[in-house]
């Protein structure tokens, strides 16, 4: 099962304009539950030193 | 037709269901699937079809009704049966054990069973079994769990008892009980007739076989839909994410998102407990969702299995 959703972003560069922008969502059914489940998030420089500070073993456990 | 075919649909019918978080309040199981199979007292159907104009949960469970009554139709039909829509149950020669669990008795008998419903069974056995006793009857690719309402004595030493069904254990790799047919002369058995040993295959019941028992084929198109509206509920959902969870997903259920899996080398969780500490954990630390702001609710395009079909690209060159 895929959906896609549609935004109207703002441009980075000229904050005047805006432009249409796609994600998608996926999953996979089974049972009347969603099993697996695949998105467009990608990783971003710095998100792991983000993830793994100190205080995130606090939060977790 | 098989009393595992009617098991099997019921038990689907049942297990599809969504859990009802104030269950109390909807109609049985056994009351949609009787006005499915347009059974139900005038008085009774004004009160349910009234409550199904609001609630989304047993519309879908009336959906599965329906087409559980459709698809017995179906078979019906294949098999130059008359039309019995209006009848609940379905006449089936089978043979059965029944074992009594509940005042125990340790020589099951066997017996044949006569018509079989979504919520019941009749068997013919030689000896009684009186209301009350809880047993099991072995049929085949199907255990059922059920209590006696009923014992008739018939004119031939024979009792009809009726059970209603508590559980239905499938068993679709277990082997058939055509050897119960050899069992004829023992002391309380019913003889039975012996069954054929070539088999027709009937293209309804490979398709039974196949979607109902095994699950495995490709869902059928009201499926499909229902699968859409769960991906639509999910986005749309605002709860608890605990509910959430256990609402929507199943107990191994992935997130294969980057971000998520880096999360779960934090938590060591997995399957959906796994997205649920992912995103405790993560709350106020960083965006496992991040999708540039666009919105997750009013999608442009939700597609499912076989939408796009086989639709091939044809070559050609346009000769003048």
């Amino acid at each position: 099962m895929t959906a896609v959703y549609k935004g109207v972003l703002s441009d980075p560069d000229d904050t005047s304009r805006t432009y249409e922008a796609f994600t998608f969502e996926t999953v996979r059914v089974k049972d009347g539950k969603f099993t697996e489940h695949w998105d467009g998030v990608q990783l971003a420089p710095g998100w792991r030193t983000e993830v793994e500070r100190p205080n995130w073993s606090v939060s977790v456990r | 037709m098989k009393t595992w075919h009617v098991l099997a649909m019921a038990q689907r019918a049942r297990t599809s269901r969504m859990p009802a978080i104030h269950w109390t309040v909807h109609p049985p199981e056994e009351d949609l699937q009787q006005l499915a199979l347009a059974k139900t007292p005038p008085e009774d159907r004004l009160r349910i079809e009234s409550h199904l104009a609001h609630c989304q949960e047993c519309q879908r469970s009336f959906e599965e009704a329906g087409i559980f009554a459709d698809r017995l139709q179906e078979l019906l039909r294949s098999q130059g049966k008359q039309d019995q829509r209006t009848s609940v149950r379905y006449k089936v020669r089978e043979s059965a054990i029944v074992a009594q669990c509940n005042p125990p008795d340790f020589v099951p008998a066997i017996g044949q069973v006569m018509d079989v419903s979504a919520t019941g069974l009749r068997i013919r056995l030689t000896r009684a079994i009186y209301r009350g006793t809880q047993v099991q009857v072995l049929v085949e690719k199907a255990a059922v769990f059920g209590t006696i309402r009923y014992c008739r004595a018939n004119s031939r030493d024979t009792y009809d008892v009726g059970l209603i069904i508590d559980q239905i254990v499938m068993r679709p790799g277990g082997p058939p009980i055509e050897s119960l047919d050899a069992a004829t002369g023992r002391d309380g058995f019913v003889k039975l007739q012996p069954r054929k040993t070539a088999k027709t295959v009937d293209p309804v019941d490979v398709l039974l076989i196949a979607s109902v028992v095994f699950g495995q084929a490709r869902p059928d198109a009201s499926q499909l839909e229902r699968n859409k509206q769960l991906l639509l509920d999910f986005f749309s959902y605002q709860g608890d994410p605990a509910i959430k969870a256990a609402r929507f997903f199943a107990d191994d259920y992935i997130q294969h998102n980057s971000r998520f899996l880096i999360m779960n080398e934090i938590t060591h969780a997995s399957g959906r407990d796994a997205w649920l500490k992912a995103g405790y954990a993560a709350q106020g630390h960083a965006n496992l969702t991040v999708n540039g702001g666009i919105p997750l609710r009013d999608p442009i395009l939700v597609m499912a299995e076989g939408d796009l079909g086989d639709r091939r690209v044809q070559r050609g060159a346009i000769r003048s």
